[in-house]
């Protein structure tokens, strides 16, 4: 090829894809929510001289072209790939693949965030439990970094020091220590969660430290849809999805599953199969993100009742100590302000446990 | 609307292009004028009046400069056109500089203005200036179609972060341009370098400078590896942008002066200084350094001019002490080179460019620091006066990380892989070959550009603040 038809080529290739891909975005901009990404994305923003005049309009049409981008996943894809390979970076936008797992960096210890996660923990205490005559548990679940991150070359949290910090500001619970029933296969290899079918010995474990027998038979269900956990999407990388398996028997058949998120309470099952095929099938268990629900076992051998104050991984968790309980209160304090639990739970003569995962302590902001 | 971005690259260009190359010749300048405005307004919609108001200031005042050549008026007018541009210059980049370091000595406490910096003010303004400076002498004849001046003025490539272009380099250039492919294709080619350097390497150094920033487990090393970072970080940044401008001037016909020649394989400061920022140096030069009376007067005035020129090319970059501390830096290494070290440094290559790379190194720390406050505190954590440890574990980490990109800028800083190429292309297999590659090459690097910024959030241009 001489010079000239170079030139020639150059300019007809970068004019053709400049265009195409110009044309692409204007005739047919991509989808409103992403899948991978799990939000909604930006949308055309008000035409007004307002928004003109103080620039809002193109910082906003910025966000729009950038996120209504054709072919936008295929485009992050390259992005990752070209990060892993190329530049051989240890993390994309502070996501790592090792050992076969998506994570994402949990770095650094945030010593206030502990504390403001105490505290919470102390208010709820001293203003619900503490003359209750209740039996107040505490439990770590860690995040997968605790297994991947150090031993892999990535940043990763001082567990140690965690654990020792927050047991010294919690020393009114006893604390159960679950991380050594655990190891990385016990979590999706895409997701930040751990798998229902590998946490029965966690859930017996928990069950006998707060003097219970939750032990039981469960039939293995396995979820036909794929499971794209939530790191999938921010990777962009190509990786095997997960499957869900989730454990049933009578007992949790005939469990009565009560939400009242909406304000007036809703008979449940405890595993919301709707859930299961929509955006995010981990929130099947015990119905995801909810602020309160109960689970009534009209089977239990006992009048004792559990209160979890808990997180997302107690979805999962949460079915497997029924064997347990007559009824378990599900309370998630990033969903319900903990100066209004007076309305909706009595500790009296309960078994309590507060259960957090590493992550949601090190960024309790959302606690309320 | 900055050029790595999908807006500009993905809306903009390609219809400015299309209109530019559809209008006929006689209002290609109008198109120019018309979309350079636009993409001002993109980013600072109300402050395209301040450019039309100095653009129309300086069209007048230039036809009055020339009309009353060698006679009183023409200095009156001269001067009022300098007031006018260094006064707006001031009053929108350092009246709060002024008014806080006024306070700060009389401990008054006169109200800051706090007004926001119109983007690409000091570029525009020495433009404006050149023309003005350039018409007087008598180097170029006064611009009588005021859309061509304005298409000077605002012409979007080099609108907002330069290279600083002469009226005298481009008047021609204004009434007559040619296009080719061979010129379209170099300019692209030009523009997909720029864009590269400043997406792949200088936006990822930058996280990396970010990281460094916001970072609580500071180390004496992690200190040192933020400084290698910014050094690189700064140089892709801004010569990948002048890259685009020349590039986009290319495509639509111009030709701009190149702004940086390879700075960090330089032997002296001197020399650095040839190599690095060329227009914006060219310009103090002969704009302030010369008319100072430059190299032809006594050594005492000579080392005073000196002094002048870097502290005001050290104001110029910013509105805080460390800068002017950084202009004067130069200065004093420049007084020094030309005393006595220059012709030692010719001695031994190696040792020569550690010595300059050091001080570069060191400069851009002050440059890059929260005012001298901060730039001692850099300096002090990189000497291990801060009591930080020698290394971290995220020094450790961010280094192993990084690496991989500081290698790339390292090497993409010197001119071997365009010696490389160009020993290729002596043989007549290898140049065929080259040319086969090269546009794959640019289209696979515009396509990875394009993945960066579909899924990137950090994306800044240093050289906008200026």
């Amino acid at each position: 090829m001489n010079d000239k038809i170079k030139s020639i080529v150059l300019t007809v290739l970068s004019a053709v894809m400049l265009l195409t891909l110009s044309v692409w975005c204007i005739a047919k901009p991509g989808d409103d929510y992403s899948d991978s990404e799990r939000r909604v994305l930006a949308s055309f923003p008000e035409i007004t001289w307002e928004n003109i005049l103080s620039a809002e309009f193109m910082a906003d049409f910025e966000d729009y072209s950038v996120e209504r981008f054709p072919m936008r996943d295929f485009f992050r894809s390259i992005k990752a790939l070209s990060e892993k390979y190329i530049f051989v970076k240890k993390d994309n936008n502070d996501i790592y693949s090792a050992d076969g797992h998506l994570s994402k960096l949990e770095y650094p210890l945030n010593i206030s965030m502990l504390d403001n996660a105490a505290d919470k923990f102390s208010f709820i205490y001293e203003k619900y439990l503490e003359d209750k005559n209740a039996d107040v548990y505490f439990s770590i679940v860690p995040d997968k970094n605790y297994f991947l991150a150090e031993k892999n070359g990535y940043l990763s949290l001082d567990y140690e020091n965690l654990v020792s910090y927050m047991k010294e500001k919690t020393s009114y619970m006893t604390y159960i220590d679950i991380f050594d029933k655990l190891s990385s296969d016990d979590y999706y290899t895409t997701d930040t969660h751990w798998k229902q079918e590998n946490i029965t010995d966690v859930a017996e474990y928990i069950g006998e430290c707060m003097g219970v027998d939750v032990k039981a038979e469960y039939k293995v269900n396995t979820l036909e849809n794929p499971f794209y956990g939530v790191y999938y999407g921010q990777a962009a990388l190509p990786f095997r999805a997960d499957t869900i398996k989730y454990l049933t028997n009578d007992v949790l058949d005939n469990c009565i599953v009560t939400s009242y998120d909406t304000g007036k309470p809703e008979k449940k099952s405890i595993y919301n199969m709707e859930k299961a095929f929509g955006k995010d099938p981990y929130e099947m268990f015990t119905e995801g993100t909810v602020a309160l629900l109960t689970i009534e076992n009209p089977d239990a051998q006992t009048e004792k009742e559990l209160i979890i104050f808990r997180d997302s991984f107690s979805g999962s968790l949460a079915p497997l100590l029924v064997q347990g309980y007559k009824k378990i209160t599900l309370v998630d304090i990033r969903y319900v302000s903990s100066q209004m639990l007076g309305s909706f739970i009595n500790a009296e003569n309960c078994d309590v446990l507060f259960i957090y995962s590493t992550i949601l302590l090190n960024n309790s902001l959302a606690f309320k | 609307m900055l050029f790595s971005s999908i807006p500009f690259l993905y809306y903009f260009l390609p219809a400015v292009l299309l209109l530019y190359f559809i209008a006929p010749k006689k209002l290609r300048n109008a198109v120019i004028l018309l979309s350079s405005l636009f993409f001002y307004a993109w980013g600072e919609p109300k402050y395209v009046i301040l450019m039309a108001v100095s653009i129309t200031i300086g069209y007048i005042l230039g036809l009055l400069i020339e009309k009353f050549r060698e006679k009183t008026a023409s200095k009156i007018f001269l001067a009022i056109s300098v007031i006018f541009s260094v006064g707006a210059l001031g009053y929108f980049k350092y009246a709060d500089f002024f008014i806080s370091n006024f306070n700060a000595v009389t401990g008054l406490s006169v109200s800051l203005l706090r007004i926001a910096l119109p983007i690409g003010i000091s570029f525009y303004t020495f433009q404006l200036l050149s023309y003005t400076i350039d018409v007087y002498r008598g180097d170029t004849p006064a611009q009588k179609n005021p859309i061509t001046l304005a298409a000077y003025i605002s012409l979007f490539p080099q609108l907002i972060a330069g290279p600083i272009v002469r009226y005298s380099d481009v008047a021609l250039q204004l009434e007559n341009r040619t296009h080719s492919f061979s010129k379209t294709s170099d300019g692209i080619r030009r523009f997909i370098l720029g864009l590269s350097k400043k997406i792949l390497i200088a936006n990822a150094l930058g996280e990396l400078c970010d990281i460094f920033r916001a970072s609580e487990d500071k180390s004496v090393l992690f200190f040192w590896l933020y400084a290698v970072a910014f050094t690189l970080h700064i140089y892709f940044d801004f010569s990948g942008y002048s890259d685009m401008a020349i590039g986009l001037g290319k495509i639509m016909g111009f030709e701009f002066m190149e702004n940086f020649n390879y700075p960090y394989i330089s032997k002296s400061v001197t020399e650095f200084w040839r190599r690095w920022h060329i227009s914006l140096g060219s310009w103090f030069r002969d704009y302030v350094y010369i008319p100072l009376g430059g190299n032809r007067c006594s050594k005492p005035r000579q080392f005073f001019n000196i002094l002048v020129v870097w502290l005001l090319t050290g104001f110029w970059h910013g509105a805080e002490w460390n800068f002017p501390v950084w202009g004067l830096y130069f200065a004093i290494l420049l007084l020094i080179e030309k005393s006595f070290l220059l012709e030692k440094l010719k001695k031994s290559k190696v040792i020569s460019h550690i010595y300059v790379m050091f001080l570069v190194i060191i400069s851009f720390v002050i440059f890059n620091a929260d005012g001298m406050g901060g730039a001692v505190s850099d300096l002090s954590g990189m000497f291990g006066f801060a009591g930080v440890p020698v290394s971290s574990a995220e020094f450790v980490y961010y280094l192993r990380s990084y690496l991989p990109v500081i290698i790339f800028a390292l090497i993409g800083a010197t001119p071997l892989p365009k010696k490389i190429i160009e020993k290729i292309r002596e043989k007549t297999m290898g140049n065929k070959v080259i040319n086969i590659i090269e546009p794959v090459v640019c289209i696979g690097l515009f396509i990875l550009i394009t993945a960066y910024l579909v899924d990137g959030s950090f994306n800044p241009f240093l050289y906008f603040r200026f």
